[in-house]
């Protein structure tokens, strides 16, 4: 090194000491241009603040958790690829496109991971192609499908929050699409407001997460930019979560005592106590022991007495299997005329009660009774409202109410409605024991089981009940009737996609990635937690080798994800 | 020697770079990036600042921050640059260092009373102005002087523009961003009252609302009043309204679409605008008071096709039956059940009715007498021979009430916006002026007379004037909360200012476009669901009506015998004696 090279480094080193640390913030390049010019030069408007860095600065107020949430989103979509170009390839189906497509996107759509396959180990995708008799590119192609179907169901999901989120309803209850369409245009979404056709229409409880298409245009394009610029960035973040457990966390996952299940619950009332008992049994004996196929919307239906209002305001009456089991009970329809409308109901309903108490109105009698009276002032909020009106409020109010809950659910903050003793029976170890690895050629139900398998369907039982009973699993609690059918009770081995109590092993009939799919619905539900989402949002920054060139920024990453940083520290 | 000074510099450098390295990793990037990172397929990426400031181009609540920012140029801006900012900038400036010195002394006042240090309750008055130092302070008192002046000056030069301007299908010259200004946009209606109070307190009570004697005396004393002709509606008024507009000879001021008035007087006059008026229907339909022909059909479907009609002769037996509450031999009937006092019936009958209606010359159904000789009933193109003022106006009349007060208003529009054309001499603008009368620019008749406007409605003293005016020009000056949009819309299609950023420029015209439509949109489903509201209240109304107690019953009270006051009858009241 020369005197002249020693007495640079001399001088550089000593600005450094005497500098210090200064922050550093990154700046767009154009933070020192005016905002406002005039003039034919383009002069600079000579007045305080204009600067495109005011702007920069008032906006960045929340800079850290933007870049976050901004980066995370880059990485999802690195990741799993463009919805709308996954969209473009699912729809098209051209496999020599998909396999390109999954070729870049290895990560999310090939499971290379070895598993055991006898004395050997093979890649997952391998084993599973060899156990399902199919291709590895099948079910890899298969896995970009499931993952294209989930995103739209998230979608779905939004939309669906938002339809039955009451924000977008007149006073009757009746939902407006072009509300909410105005309401995302508003918030800069490139929404097409003048489109001819809106969906009007009350909920009824035919509305579900997975299908939303009759109130919400999803077909059009019109919510496009909506969906790609915020519900996809939402979903791929949770699906980023999702990713990172079943990769990192499966065991976790299969410890997490995971259930699929479809309850029905139904509250006795005081005039009718008998009637959810009753319909739970005719419900057991005509459904369940018959080998029917099974669904709680039967009997919620049936309890409601109606299936709500059509986008017309005419009622939508009981099907026939509804009206049949409601008659099998011992129910009678009965048919009233008020002021010209026809009813048709069975009186023990809600719906039922409901237009029984609407019938006591005598609207032009000065002496009305007291009953008369107090139904007059309920069905109009005191006389705020016609009674017709009334009626319609309360007809959609109760097409909405719902006496089912179904989906997955983890034993970590599941299903806490539920009673406490009936919860934890559903999340005992020997619910996942049962389920699954029962032998119907041989299958007898024994007093000790937790569930109870009756044609190719498993029902929780209660801890206690009448020897012989042959509908124990009707368990009641505290006023309410209960239901419980457990879909699936997940379980580490059953995860285990090469082990012998597997599902793979299992279960026939489902395709190669039923096991995987449990999985995802698992970790999505596990997803939620902050620490997982911390976790997994700091094993995907890591990969990525960041550079940081923002002090505040880098701070922030580092109380967020201090692991990523302890090495150097 | 050269080899320490050699060995000196390695080990400064090295203890530099020590400094460095564990004061941050965070690298300085003169481009702008945030992050660098290595993606997927190992490319290298990069991202920055610019791309985090580009995402907000695309958010409401980001763009509505820039836009305030930008606004703030256009003040200060204004300052500098156009004659009538630049000469006051000195004072605004003067002014707004005594404002800094105001918090200065301040803060040695907290630091007395509070027994703190004068350094503590200056930071802590900076923090509450949001400013890190006394440049920020000034420079904010110097905004807030700027923009009160700004505003001042724009409204200055440009109120007879805000208050009049009308949008048309092809933007003109006077009008280029097709500006909707206050009297199209918001209908003000200057109206007069006569409240009479009654004593029902329940709103509800649709057909069995009871009144007291002096009630039934004074709906007669305003009537006939009314009626003979021989005093002013405004003199009437004076003598009886029961509330504080007494004063001004009934003088409500300025109804428009924000005034918080019951449904029943503003929807009403609304209705009878729309419907019921010959002369203003037209225009009515296509204002901002327009009722859809889906409301329209509600409405007359609960109202009636024509104006509801109260006969004179309603009045007068209120009149006459005042004090009845007994039968001939004085006893009570029906358990002195007051939903049977005569008058009580005919208030129902006729007057309890919360949609306009008009008063004519008939007498009760089962009445014969004509009042139509009587001066106050004049024949009125499309509601026929109705009570009017001695200027021929037509009195509207309503039931209504809050839970403050319920009563009967006799209403008179005095000036209707769909009338842009002369009345007595004058425009509808000139009708609004903010000007009092002697100013210049007060409209005057070709006598250089001062013109009837609001301003000058009643004789009052200058002072009184000056607060009318006042009213119009805070009306104007208040009605369009989005008036920091227009005029920014206006600095830049006259391009007095312009962006450097095309992009920025783009995402406010979006934001501002957007926040418009929906603005637009909102306002029409406030519309509709308020009418909905009304109209659902009048369907209820007319529901309760059913169980009114017929007029037989008033005209039979004293002797209540026969069919009608036995079991089943009409006037019976369901009780076993």
């Amino acid at each position: 090194m020369t005197t002249r090279t020693g007495k640079l480094l001399l001088a550089l080193s000593a600005a450094m000491i005497l500098g210090g640390c200064d922050p550093i913030e990154a700046l767009p390049p154009n933070y020192e241009s005016p905002i406002a010019v005039v003039g034919e030069g383009d002069t600079k408007v000579d007045v305080y603040e204009n600067m495109m860095g005011v702007l920069f600065d008032g906006t960045t107020s929340n800079k850290k958790d933007d870049v976050l949430s901004n980066f995370i989103n880059i990485i999802a979509e690195d990741q799993f690829g463009k919805y709308s170009d996954i969209k473009t390839l699912v729809e098209e189906n051209n496999d020599a496109n998909i396999a390109a497509f999954i070729a870049n996107h290895k990560n999310a759509y090939v499971h290379d991971n070895k598993v055991n396959d006898g004395d050997n180990e093979v890649e997952e995708d391998a084993y599973l192609a060899a156990k399902y008799n199919t291709t590895v590119a099948a079910i890899q192609k298969q896995r970009l499908v499931n993952f294209y179907n989930s995103v739209k169901d998230k979608i779905n999901e939004a939309f669906y929050n938002e339809i039955v989120g009451k924000s977008y309803n007149d006073d009757t209850g009746k939902f407006h699409e072009q509300r909410l369409a105005y309401a995302h245009y508003a918030s800069l979404y490139d929404v097409n407001i003048n489109a001819a056709t809106w969906y009007e229409g009350y909920l009824t409880p035919e509305l579900k997460k997975d299908d939303v298409s009759s109130f919400i245009h999803l077909d059009d394009g019109r919510y496009d930019d909506y969906i790609n610029r915020s519900l996809v960035r939402n979903i791929y973040k949770d699906k980023l979560v999702e990713e990172y457990l079943l990769a990192n966390n499966y065991s976790t996952l299969g410890r997490a005592y995971g259930r699929k299940v479809n309850i029905i619950k139904l509250t006795r009332d005081e005039k009718y106590k008998d009637l959810p008992n009753t319909l739970l049994n005719k419900y057991a004996e005509l459904y369940v022991h018959a080998g029917q196929d099974i669904d709680f919307e039967t009997i919620a239906n049936a309890w409601r007495g109606f299936h709500g209002i059509d986008k017309d305001g005419n009622i939508v009456g009981l099907s026939t299997n509804e009206e049949a089991l409601l008659e099998a009970c011992g129910l009678v329809k009965v048919t009233k005329i008020i002021d010209g409308v026809t009813y048709k109901y069975f009186k023990e309903t809600k719906y039922g009660q409901l237009i029984e108490r609407y019938s006591l109105i005598d609207e032009d009698n000065r002496y009305a009774s007291e009953e008369a009276n107090s139904a007059l002032q309920e069905f109009t909020s005191s006389l705020k409202y016609t009674k017709e009106k009334g009626l319609k409020i309360k007809l959609a109010e109760l097409a909405l109410s719902d006496y089912t809950t179904d989906g997955w659910y983890v034993k970590n903050g599941g299903l806490t409605d539920l009673p406490e003793a009936i919860r934890n029976r559903l999340f005992n170890i020997n619910v996942s024991k049962e389920v699954d690895n029962v032998d119907p050629a041989t299958y007898e139900y024994a007093q000790t089981d937790y569930t109870k398998y009756i044609k190719g369907h498993y029902y929780l039982t209660p801890a206690t009940s009448e020897a012989g009973d042959e509908n124990n699993f009707i368990i009641y609690d505290d006023g309410s009737f209960y239901m419980i059918e457990v879909e699936e009770a997940v379980s580490t081995s059953k995860l285990n996609i090469d082990g012998s109590a597997s599902y793979v092993e299992l279960k026939t009939g489902v395709g190669a990635l039923f096991t995987e799919e449990i999985a995802r619905e698992l970790a999505a539900t596990l997803g939620t937690k902050d620490s997982y989402v911390n976790n997994a949002y700091a094993s995907y920054i890591e990969k990525y080798a960041v550079m940081y060139h923002d002090t505040s920024v880098l701070d922030f990453f580092k109380e967020k994800f201090p692991e990523l940083f302890d090495e150097e520290e | 020697m050269k080899k320490s000074k050699m060995t000196l510099s390695i080990a400064l450098g090295a203890i530099a770079c020590t400094i460095l390295a564990g004061c941050d990793n965070a690298t300085y990037s003169p481009e702008g990036y945030i992050l660098t990172y290595t993606n997927s397929a190992g490319e290298t990426m990069r991202y920055t600042a610019e791309d985090l400031f580009g995402s907000y181009y695309n958010d409401s609540g980001k763009v509505s921050t820039m836009f305030d920012s930008i606004y703030k140029v256009i003040v200060r801006n204004y300052f500098t640059s156009e004659n009538a900012g630049y000469a006051k900038y000195s004072e605004i400036l003067k002014n707004a260092k005594n404002d800094v010195e105001g918090v200065k002394s301040t803060a040695e006042k907290n630091a007395d009373t509070n027994s703190t240090s004068y350094d503590e309750e200056w930071d802590a008055l900076l923090k509450s102005n949001n400013c890190d130092n006394e440049e920020e302070l000034l420079e904010k008192f110097i905004y807030d002087r700027e923009l009160t002046e700004f505003n001042d000056q724009f409204y200055e030069k440009n109120t007879d523009f805000l208050r009049d301007a009308v949008p048309s299908a092809v933007a003109t010259q006077a009008n280029p961003t097709n500006y909707e200004g206050y009297l199209y946009t918001k209908a003000p209606y200057h109206v007069r009252h006569i409240l009479v109070k009654v004593n029902d307190s329940g709103s509800t009570n649709y057909w069995n609302s009871t009144i007291d004697e002096s009630n039934a005396i004074k709906l007669y004393d305003v009537a006939s009043a009314l009626a003979n002709g021989g005093q002013t509606f405004g003199k009437i008024a004076q003598l009886n309204s029961d509330d504080s507009s007494a004063s001004s000879y009934g003088d409500l001021g300025i109804m428009d679409k924000d005034t918080g008035f019951v449904n029943e007087f503003k929807l009403g006059i609304y209705a009878y605008e729309n419907i019921y008026n010959n002369i203003t229907k037209t225009a009515a339909a296509a204002s901002e008071i327009a009722m859809n022909s889906e409301i329209v059909a509600d409405y007359k479907a609960v109202g009636g096709t024509t104006i509801a009609k109260i006969p004179y002769g309603a009045f007068v037996k209120l009149y006459e039956v005042r004090d009845v509450t007994k039968d001939n031999q004085n006893r009570d009937v029906n358990d002195g059940n007051a939903n049977f006092y005569p008058r009580n019936v005919y208030f129902n009958k006729y007057l309890n009715k919360h949609y306009v209606g008009v008063i004519t010359p008939e007498d009760v159904e089962e009445g014969s007498n004509d009042y139509s000789s009587l001066a106050g009933f004049k024949d009125v193109d499309g509601l026929g021979k109705v009570l009017c003022t001695s200027e021929g106006q037509p009195i509207l009349v309503v039931r209504a009430g809050t839970s403050d007060y319920q009563g009967i208003h006799f209403i008179v529009i005095e000036r209707s916006p769909l009338i842009s054309g002369e009345v007595k001499g004058t425009t509808l603008s000139e009708y609004y002026t903010t000007k009092y009368p002697s100013q210049e620019g007060y409209p005057v008749d070709s006598n250089n007379n001062p013109k009837q406007t609001y301003v000058n409605f009643l004789n009052q003293d200058v002072k009184a004037y000056k607060e009318r005016a006042t009213t119009v020009e805070n009306k104007i000056k208040g009605f369009d909360t989005d008036l920091n949009k227009f005029i920014y819309s206006k600095y830049v299609s006259e391009e007095k200012i312009k962006f450097n950023d095309a992009k920025l420029e783009e995402a406010i015209n979006n934001w501002i476009d957007a926040s418009k439509v929906k603005k637009a949109f909102d306002a029409d489903i406030s519309w509709e669901q308020t009418w909905d509201s009304y109209i659902e209240s009048l369907k209820v109304q007319n529901n309760e009506r059913l169980k009114l107690i017929p007029e037989v019953c008033a005209i039979g009270f004293k002797t209540h015998t026969g069919a009608d006051w036995a079991d089943g009858g009409v006037c019976y009241d369901n009780k076993n004696r």
